[in-house]
């Protein structure tokens, strides 16, 4: 299991949306920060850290909506993944439309999975726990890999998620020992961590 | 129909060349229609419907394991991710490494996911299955 926080950007501009997808994720065991933007220039901004973004996080894998505001989700998707520094992070498409031109659009370029927002509450529910169970459990993502992590108690998260209702994160715990490619990659990654953004928002996980 | 719902039958490519582990991928598939590749060529023939492989089916899905001999899966996984007529099939990569470099290397091959396949074979069943549950009930897959 992983041993911090799993960094997810979410491009969202529908509140009601955003509401659902961060209550679905709460209910998930694996510990996450949701940190939320809701149009496409925003989305750009925290990918290449500028403005008001300057000191956000490299995320772990982006959740992305194609009917955005101020360019839309196709034209986040082509920027981030011509750019040599990004492409490599996971975008799962989470959309409203089922259109088919969408559909291929989205994975003609490069996004890693498209899926439809179900209308119906409960199965969108389940569209997102499966979305943690395969993205954030079992695959390997470029800088989040699961099975092999040790753990990682990260100082700013501790100070912000509240003390209680963290059991979720249990499976975190344990004391493998680190071994040193893992601690060197730590290093590097953290080495410069900065202050959380004011967009984030810090999920304490719970047990489902 | 390509689009996924749980009762359809999904045409899968994997690329595999170890008996043992196709008996594997057999048992966790299901209901699903498995066509095995062992080699680059039959597989690039296998998807471009080229000699022997024409009426081979448009894959939904390919599984691409990437510890082949001689770094196949890398290539494979650069060819098909090259081709703008291939590029939109998802390829989901296995491999039993998760050293960083392996993985971001598949990532920046543009494989669509990287899973880490465990040595013991009821474990990768249920891998296998998790991953064929996401991708063909829960994702929406491109068309032709």
């Amino acid at each position: 299991m992983g041993q911090r926080p799993i960094e997810i950007l979410l491009v969202e501009d529908s509140a009601a949306d955003v509401w659902l997808i961060s209550e679905a994720l709460k209910q998930g065991t694996v510990a996450k920060n949701v940190n939320l933007v809701s149009n496409g220039e925003q989305a750009l901004d925290f990918l290449r850290k500028r403005g008001a973004y300057s000191s956000a996080l490299r995320p772990d894998l982006v959740l992305l909506d194609l009917n955005l505001p101020r360019r839309d989700g196709l034209e986040v998707l082509r920027e981030l993944k011509s750019d040599s520094r990004l492409k490599t992070i996971p975008v799962i498409v989470l959309t409203s439309s089922e259109a088919g031109t969408d559909i291929n659009a989205a994975y003609d370029l490069n996004a890693n999975c498209y899926m439809v927002k179900p209308i119906d509450l409960e199965q969108f529910t389940l569209a997102i726990r499966g979305i943690e169970e395969f993205w954030m459990h079992l695959a390997s993502l470029p800088t989040y890999t699961p099975q092999s992590n040790k753990p990682e108690q990260r100082t700013d998260n501790a100070k912000s998620a509240p003390s209680t209702g963290s059991t979720g994160s249990k499976g975190h715990r344990d004391n493998k020992p680190r071994t040193q490619q893992d601690t060197r990659r730590r290093t590097r990654r953290f080495a410069a961590r900065p202050e959380r953004q004011g967009v984030a928002a810090v999920y304490a996980p719970r047990h489902s | 129909m390509l689009t996924a719902a749980p009762s359809v039958t999904a045409e899968i490519l994997l690329l595999e060349q170890n008996d043992d582990e196709v008996a594997v991928f057999e048992e966790a598939t299901g209901t699903n229609h498995l066509n095995v590749v062992a080699d680059c060529p039959t597989i690039l023939r296998f998807l471009r419907r080229q000699g022997d492989q024409s009426q081979a089916p448009r894959p939904d899905l390919i599984l691409l394991d990437l510890d082949l001999s001689d770094k196949i899966g890398c290539e494979m996984l650069s060819e098909i991710k090259q081709d703008p007529t291939l590029r939109r099939i998802p390829v989901v990569v296995l491999a039993a490494s998760d050293s960083y470099d392996n993985i971001f290397q598949a990532y920046d091959l543009q494989a669509n996911a990287y899973v880490r396949k465990p040595d013991e074979k009821e474990q990768l069943i249920t891998v296998l299955r998790v991953t064929l549950h996401f991708w063909l009930s829960l994702a929406r897959l491109p068309r032709e």
